[in-house]
């Protein structure tokens, strides 16, 4: 194909080339980075709206297409919507819904709240009720991905806000993602590579933890499934239709989550093998401007430049890059930790990780084979081929990433579309080894369900993952705080004020109070709260059991607090809500500060106490 | 046998007969409604008798309705997908509209009234309000009630409900919450009609994104139902013009009762309606009069005698401290400029839609305009457009009559519900101009996009935040809750607003000027088990700019009422308070406020109730 005659002769695909420049220019060259965000605060919800409607749309084109009917299913298909309600069920039974990672969950929340009360894609710091209504006073731009914000705040819009409705959303995305996977296993082998592969996810307590959590993890596998099943079809049909719906998919997951946009890889390479096939740019007037569509995601990536700690390299002491080779190593043995714990504490599944390391290199070498044999290889492996490199592209990044290790209880959830690959890999590899014995499919299933029974569901029972995640805990103790005290017109004074004002209460950080003590004091004096109250946490001395108020939470001695609530989540750390009961004027006293015994310790020393502390108080249980 | 032609005659005798009876059922109306009766005595027959006037109406309307529409000429059946985008459309727009705002009284204190005539409907057939009710013997009796001014089909309607599912406040909410829906469907077989399922869907749209409607929907007021029966007498209006006989002029004539008994200015609508009838007269070449519509006349006599009542009782007015009059040219130039700021306003504080008002201003410009230019041909106008032009006349009229109401400010959150059938003058009009456009642009097609993005870009967040309602009620639910919060019991309420909201839950409440007056009873009933607390609400105004909080003047009680504060919110820059009445140390120069009650008749009761 000679691309220069190609190009004179399509004029099509040189307005496509032209549209591709001019967003290479909008999204990385001409407009400065606080542009870039002030650009993304007013259209960046607009943006989102545009693009998901398109794709709604590309999908009814393509299910008219096919000329789908709704049919009744027969008795088969019933045993499959059995299976995937079933293990969709399990997935959500054991775990009670809350916000498991934070401040992920919370700030995709509270940016869904700015664009269903707003139509901005901001996240709001304060907010009051002032004659009723409860009103966002100070906005701003987020870091992360504006498409799970957006179907949230869809979901606000057709049903009120809730902070509840994002689980909705994932309890949807469960049902759904175990479909797709069922329907990938199928489309690459066959039915019974489909009820594996569903088994397989099923038996990953880390997807039942994000299935009944608020983050955007469930949301990223299932657009990377919905692009994958996008692309086989695109790479059967080589239509505009379906080339449409797939660069719709993946425009949409790139927005999902950061390292989606890695996704491209087998998108693009599907389009020009595509292309290359036909002997001409499958390019219809729609397609011609979708570059246009990447210029949010790059605009939005703008805010890594605008606000270095955007990367938040400070919360791990000792890394100066967001990505380095040297990190490989250390990474990868957190992989191993993460991957192969038989202890159940690290939301892993066992079986999942034992089959599916065994069957990767299978799977990648299969895929090789069929990328060097591209020319002749038929659409469904090449497919395959494709994607198998996005999920390598992937997994690499993340073992380059500062902050790549996987059994971190923050960063498991970044290995979700490895083990999403794992699954794949097994069911590839599975039919690659073994074409012949019709039982093999049925063994690997008995294998699962043992692996499922004897170890995935205890993990998930018990859920240690998740409650040994404190802050997760605590976040879900305000929750109920909140349950408990409806009127919600009080002021939570909390370094974690974002949790309270999703919650539609009043809330402002410590700083803040420390250094506006006389707008406290003008407040508490004229009830414009109907209490005031304050989270802290408090480190407990192991020699002397006393409690003392860690640094940042420490208001002085100018507030006189009550209890309310305590409670302690971990070993020598108590979390407590007291209610303010008396200001003292003048000036605001600096709080005075007595070096917990805990701030001098290494973090290693500190666990290490903790443990032994542990050990002691299990010892000395009454 | 009977001969012919001595019956030849008849066909032409019938009709001059029952125009004969028609002509003396409106003078006997006439002279029942307003001078037979002196004010008391309308009062009284209002009181006992209008609920079943009512009652004789809306039975009446129903076999009507089920005759017209086992007679229709129309039996069209909407084709599935077309069905399935209908209901899709009315479903979405009734969830968001229904889920975004807590269902609650949006109006002080219209709906209370409403649903407290409603009460007394639903357990006396008793067409009052309630001033003083105690629970005697085990029933919650009502007291004291006064004959309210607001027309009775929301009230009784809402006692229906009570009458099929039980006594339960919340009844009025599903009603106008079905209200809503049902107006929502009308609406998309107006809009059909008129341009097909683009017509229909985008009158669903404009109107199901309106957040005033919305805000009415989870309202307990009359004005769904005012909408819902203006509606539908268009579309009776329709069918009558379609096909003039008997069974649908009945339905149109009690529809069109009822819709005057629905508000009280619909009472305009008997003009159009009047038109309209004479309209079809002319079209049948023939007098056609059914039974119901001789009768019609006798039934309005209520709304007549409603009206006497009314102009004798200025309190009722409520007019502010230097109105004298409700409807003067002297309110015009005020209510214009608000009405104009109301329509044109961009931001989140009102309930208005801002894009219905511009595009259908300038649609009801052009359909005018087409309108004029056709004035020789407008007797040949097919029906429905010939029933929404009366009824358009009609709805111009009213809010022309508005314009010189004393409380007619449409950019006021409380009054911006009169806007609604102007809106749904515009809405038409968007619907009729775009259809015309539809022979050149597929310009409803356009409208759909653009009512779709208008629904999320403004009414979305205007429905989200909603600040046009929070207008008093929240605090009035606020200290519901708090009670509710207490212990089970039997309370009392001093109330510093209306004792209503109170009274509508069977809770007895007094205002705090009575409580000051009785207050010798109430220390009495402190140390009797009657009640189980004595509670009061009171609120606090800020003295400066600084705050320094004190309790409002007129609301204070005197010192020797010992108080316990209970609860404190604060509501805008109000605080409001619920204490709990701890002692009463009557001073010694007390005047009793009446003597023990010692014999049946003694207590200052209107009327034992049954």
């Amino acid at each position: 194909m000679n691309l220069i005659a190609l190009v004179r002769g399509d004029r099509r695909l040189q307005v496509f080339a032209l549209v591709a420049f001019t967003a290479i220019l909008l999204g990385f060259v001409v407009i400065p980075p606080n542009e870039a965000l002030a650009l993304m605060t007013l259209g960046g919800y607009w943006a989102m709206l545009g693009t998901f409607a398109w794709f709604v749309w590309s999908l009814w084109r393509v299910t008219r297409a096919d000329g789908w009917r709704p049919t009744r299913p027969s008795a088969g298909q019933w045993k499959i919507v059995a299976l995937i309600a079933g293990c969709g069920l399990l997935l959500l039974v054991h775990e009670r819904y809350g916000f498991k990672i934070l401040m992920d969950e919370i700030m995709l929340l509270d940016t869904s709240m700015g664009m269903h009360f707003g139509k901005q894609p901001l996240y709001a710091t304060r907010g009051h009720d002032l004659q009723g209504a409860f009103q966002l006073l100070d906005s701003w731009l987020d870091k992360r991905p504006l498409f799970q914000p957006f179907l949230v705040s869809t979901l606000h819009d057709l049903t009120g806000y809730r902070p509840e409705n994002v689980f909705a959303l994932n309890t949807a995305l469960i049902f759904g993602l175990l479909t797709l996977v069922y329907r990938l296993g199928r489309r690459l082998v066959g039915v019974e590579a489909g009820v594996l592969a569903v088994l397989l996810l099923t038996s990953l307590p880390l997807l039942a933890q994000n299935a009944t959590g608020g983050g955007f993890e469930l949301l990223n596998l299932f657009m990377i499934l919905l692009t994958y099943l996008l692309g086989l079809r695109y790479a059967e049909k080589r239509d505009a239709v379906s080339q449409q719906a797939l660069l719709l998919s993946a425009v949409l997951l790139a927005q999902t989550r950061y390292e989606s946009i890695l996704f491209l890889i087998p998108v693009g390479l599907l389009v020009l093998w595509a292309w290359w096939k036909e002997g001409r740019p499958v390019l219809d007037w729609g397609a011609v401007f979708m570059p246009l569509l990447f210029v949010p995601a790059a605009l939005h990536q703008k805010v890594f430049s605008a606000r270095e700690s955007a990367w938040e390299l400070a919360s791990q002491p000792g890394f100066d890059r967001p990505f380095a080779l040297h990190y490989a190593p250390d990474n990868f043995s957190h992989w191993l930790n993460f991957f192969f714990d038989t202890t159940g504490t690290h939301s892993n599944s066992l079986v999942l990780s034992a089959l599916g390391w065994l069957a990767l290199p299978f799977a990648i070498l299969a895929s090789v084979k069929v990328l060097t044999r591209f020319r002749t290889a038929a659409p469904v492996p090449l497919t395959a081929a494709f994607f198998t490199l996005g999920f390598a592209a992937h997994s690499l990044l993340m073992l380059v990433y500062f902050w790549g290790r996987f059994d971190d209880p923050v960063i498991r959830r970044l290995s979700l579309p490895l083990n999403l690959w794992l699954v794949i890999a097994v069911v590839m590899a599975t039919a690659e080894l073994f074409q012949r014995p019709w039982w093999i499919w049925r063994a690997l299933m008995g294998v699962v369900g043992l692996g499922c029974f004897a170890y995935s569901l205890p993990s998930m029972s018990r859920h240690d993952y998740s409650l040994d995640y404190y802050v997760g805990s605590e976040m879900e103790w305000r929750r109920d705080f909140i349950a408990a005290h409806p009127e919600k017109d009080y002021l939570f004074i909390d370094n974690n004020a974002l949790i309270w004002i999703t919650h539609l209460v009043s809330a402002t950080p410590i700083p803040q109070v420390l250094a506006h003590k006389d707008i406290i004091i003008f407040n508490y004096q004229n009830h414009t709260f109907g209490a005031f109250y304050v989270f802290q946490r408090y480190d407990v001395d192991p020699a002397t059991g006393r409690q003392i108020v860690q640094k940042d939470d420490d208001l002085g001695p100018d507030f006189e607090l009550q209890t309310v609530w305590e409670r302690r989540f971990t070993p020598l750390t108590v979390s407590r809500i007291s209610r303010l009961v008396a200001i003292k004027p003048g000036p605001t006293t600096p709080p005075p500060r007595v070096a917990a015994p805990l701030e001098k310790m290494s973090p290693a020393e500190r666990d290490k106490v903790r443990q032994e502390y542990f050990d002691q108080m299990v010892k000395r249980l009454p | 046998m009977t001969d012919p032609a001595a019956n030849a005659h008849l066909p032409l005798v019938r009709p001059l007969l029952r125009l004969a009876l028609f002509g003396c059922a409106g003078i006997a109306a006439a002279f029942l409604g307003f001078i037979a009766f002196s004010v008391d005595d309308s009062r009284r027959i209002l009181r006992f008798g209008g609920y079943y006037v009512i009652l004789l109406t809306f039975a009446l309307w129903l076999l009507a309705l089920w005759r017209a529409y086992h007679s229709r000429a129309d039996r069209t059946v909407l084709p599935r997908r077309e069905l399935a985008a209908a209901t899709g459309t009315i479903a979405l727009f009734a969830v968001v509209a229904l889920t975004h705002e807590t269902f609650r009284s949006k109006i002080l204190y219209d709906e209370y009234v409403l649903q407290s005539t409603a009460y007394n409907l639903h357990f006396f057939r008793d067409n009052s309000a309630i001033v003083r009710g105690y629970e005697l013997g085990g029933v919650f009796l009502s007291i004291d009630s006064y004959v309210d001014k607001r027309p009775g089909f929301f009230p009784f309607m809402v006692s229906l409900v009570h009458d099929i599912a039980g006594y339960r406040p919340a009844n009025a909410f599903a009603l106008n919450a079905a209200l809503f829906v049902l107006t929502l469907a009308l609406v998309y077989w107006v809009g059909r009609q008129l341009n097909g399922w683009r017509g229909g869907l985008l009158a669903v749209a404009l109107l199901g994104s309106l957040p005033l409607l919305a805000q009415n929907a989870t309202g307990a007021g009359m004005e769904l139902l005012n909408f819902c029966m203006l509606v539908l007498a268009m579309i009776l209006g329709a069918a009558w013009l379609r096909q003039p006989d008997e069974t649908r002029l009945s339905a149109f004539v009690l529809g069109t009762v009822l819709l005057v008994q629905s508000r009280y200015e619909s009472a305009i609508y008997v003009l159009p309606a009047a038109v309209a009838i004479v309209w079809g007269w002319w079209r049948a070449r023939r007098l056609v009069l059914s039974w119901p519509t001789i009768l019609a006349p006798l039934l309005l006599v209520p709304v007549a005698l409603q009206q006497k009542v009314v102009s004798h009782s200025p309190v009722m007015w409520e007019l502010r401290a230097n109105q004298t009059s409700r409807f003067s040219l002297d309110y015009l130039a005020g209510n214009l400029r608000d009405a104009w700021a109301f329509f044109m306003a961009d931001g989140l504080v009102l309930a208005n839609s801002r894009a219905v008002a511009i595009v259908g201003g300038v649609a009801l410009l052009l359909v005018a305009g087409r309108l004029v230019a056709k004035r020789r041909t407008l007797l040949e106008l097919p029906p429905l457009p010939a029933s929404l032009l009366l009824f358009g006349g009609g709805i111009l009229a009213i809010t022309t009559l508005m314009m010189f109401y004393y409380w007619a400010a449409f950019n006021d959150p409380m009054a911006s519900r009169f806007a609604l059938p102007m809106y749904l003058l515009l809405v038409l009009a968007i619907v009729v101009a775009l259809a015309w456009a539809d022979r050149k642009v597929p310009a409803s097609l356009v409208g759909l996009v653009a009512a779709a993005a208008f629904t999320l870009a403004v009414s979305s967040p205007k429905q989200a935040s909603h600040f046009y309602s929070h207008m008093g009620n929240d605090e009035l639910a606020w200290e519901q809750r708090v009670v509710e919060s207490r212990p089970p019991g039997t309370r009392l309420i001093l109330s510093n607003k209306s004792t209503l909201p109170w009274m509508i839950t069977a809770t007895p409440a007094i205002l705090l000027e009575r409580a000051r007056a009785v207050a010798d009873r109430l220390a009495e009933h402190l140390h009797l088990p009657d009640f189980t607390e004595i509670l009061v609400t009171q609120s606090m105004r800020p003295t400066s700019a600084e705050g320094q909080y004190q309790l409002v003047p007129e609301e204070a009680l005197p010192d020797w009422f010992h108080l316990e504060l209970i609860a404190e919110r604060r509501f805008g820059t109000k605080l409001a308070r619920v204490s709990r009445v701890v002692s009463i140390d009557l001073p010694a120069d007390f005047k009793p406020s009446t003597p023990p009650p010692v014999a049946a008749g003694a207590a200052p009761v209107d009327r034992p109730v049954q």
